[in-house]
């Protein structure tokens, strides 16, 4: 195992190559995660804010919405 | 409304529609995951434990199963952006520029990937992590494109102005990529040249061969999951307000459902 690890001598290259592969999938598929979480959120608090009488209470949120 | 109406019998513009190609694209998305969860750990499990050692590199030589497919992907996706760019300013097309926008953060990071492994692949093999010779310099281009892109858009309020703008930006670029791909032949370059070539045998093993096969595949079933997941988000984004959305959030059950978002 540890002699596979080694990869002849180029282990330190090899698994610097796979690591950053792995860590940036794992970035890119954790905020594509939270980027879905908030754009809902967002939905809701648009369709909130254009509830009748919404408007007073989140007019930001309604300018926002009739742009 | 109407225009989805009138359209939505007619072939594959139906599709064009954000009602039907929001849970189009939702039922796909667990279908290319899986096939790119499968094509790499099969093409892993070659490029690992089948393919035999390179009698010149060594081991340091297994790079070539990521660098390959990240680099070639990084510049496909370029392609297929900037083609859907060229729709969206052609037709006025929202969910071109949509899947434009889409597909820009996931080129970006092949691009990356590709650079990061190609240095350390060129470390011990060249004895440098970076050179500026053309295909390494043209590749760095393609990073900085699609920065670009995602820093145009967001830089301007508007979507649709934002969209118009990024489009000419990509289309611009694009020219970039042949440069790319010649610039081994091109160039004198330290980069070596194409090991696959389609008018010659390839110059590698034929198990090297698969599993970099594999695991292009698996880069371009990663590539089709993550941007039909990120261009749902970015739908929902620039179309809260829409009919379809409520219908969206009805059929998913979310919190936008119960707070006003299904359809009254």
């Amino acid at each position: 195992m540890s002699e596979w690890l080694a990869m002849g001598g180029y282990g330190f290259y090899v698994w610097s190559a796979y690591g950053v592969l792995a860590i940036a999938l794992a970035v890119e598929l954790a905020s594509l995660r939270r980027r879905r979480h908030t754009s809902w959120q967002r939905v809701a608090e648009l369709r909130a804010a254009r509830e009748p009488g919404a408007q007073a209470a989140a007019p930001a949120a309604f300018e926002e919405a009739v742009k | 409304m109407t225009t989805t109406a009138i359209r939505t019998g007619s072939g594959w513009y139906r599709y064009a529609s954000p009602a039907t190609f929001y849970p189009l694209a939702g039922k796909m998305i667990p279908w290319f995951a899986a096939a790119a969860v499968v094509l790499a750990a099969a093409g892993l499990y070659i490029g690992f434990f089948v393919a035999p050692t390179d009698w010149q590199q060594g081991e340091s030589y297994r790079i070539i199963f990521i660098h390959v497919p990240t680099a070639w992907m990084a510049m496909f996706t370029y392609v297929v952006m900037a083609f859907w760019c060229a729709v969206s300013l052609a037709f006025n097309a929202r969910l071109s520029a949509m899947m434009a926008q889409a597909l820009a953060p996931t080129g970006a990071m092949f691009a990356f990937v590709s650079l990061w492994t190609g240095a350390f692949w060129g470390r011990p093999t060249w004895g440098t992590y970076w050179v500026w010779d053309a295909r390494l310099t043209s590749t760095l281009v393609l990073l900085f494109l699609y920065l670009g892109f995602i820093a145009l858009r967001a830089s301007i309020d508007d979507p649709r102005r934002a969209d118009r703008a990024a489009a000419l930006l990509a289309l611009v670029g694009v020219v970039n990529v042949p440069i790319i791909y010649f610039s081994v032949r091109w160039w004198n370059t330290l980069h070596q040249g194409s090991s696959i070539s389609m008018t010659a045998a390839p110059k590698m093993a034929q198990t090297m061969l698969v599993g970099m096969l594999l695991m292009s595949l698996a880069a371009w079933a990663y590539t089709i999951a993550v941007t039909l997941h990120r261009v749902r988000s970015i739908m929902l984004e620039r179309e809260a307000l829409a009919g379809w959305v409520g219908e969206a959030a009805a059929a998913e059950g979310t919190a936008a459902a119960a707070a006003g978002g299904a359809p009254r």
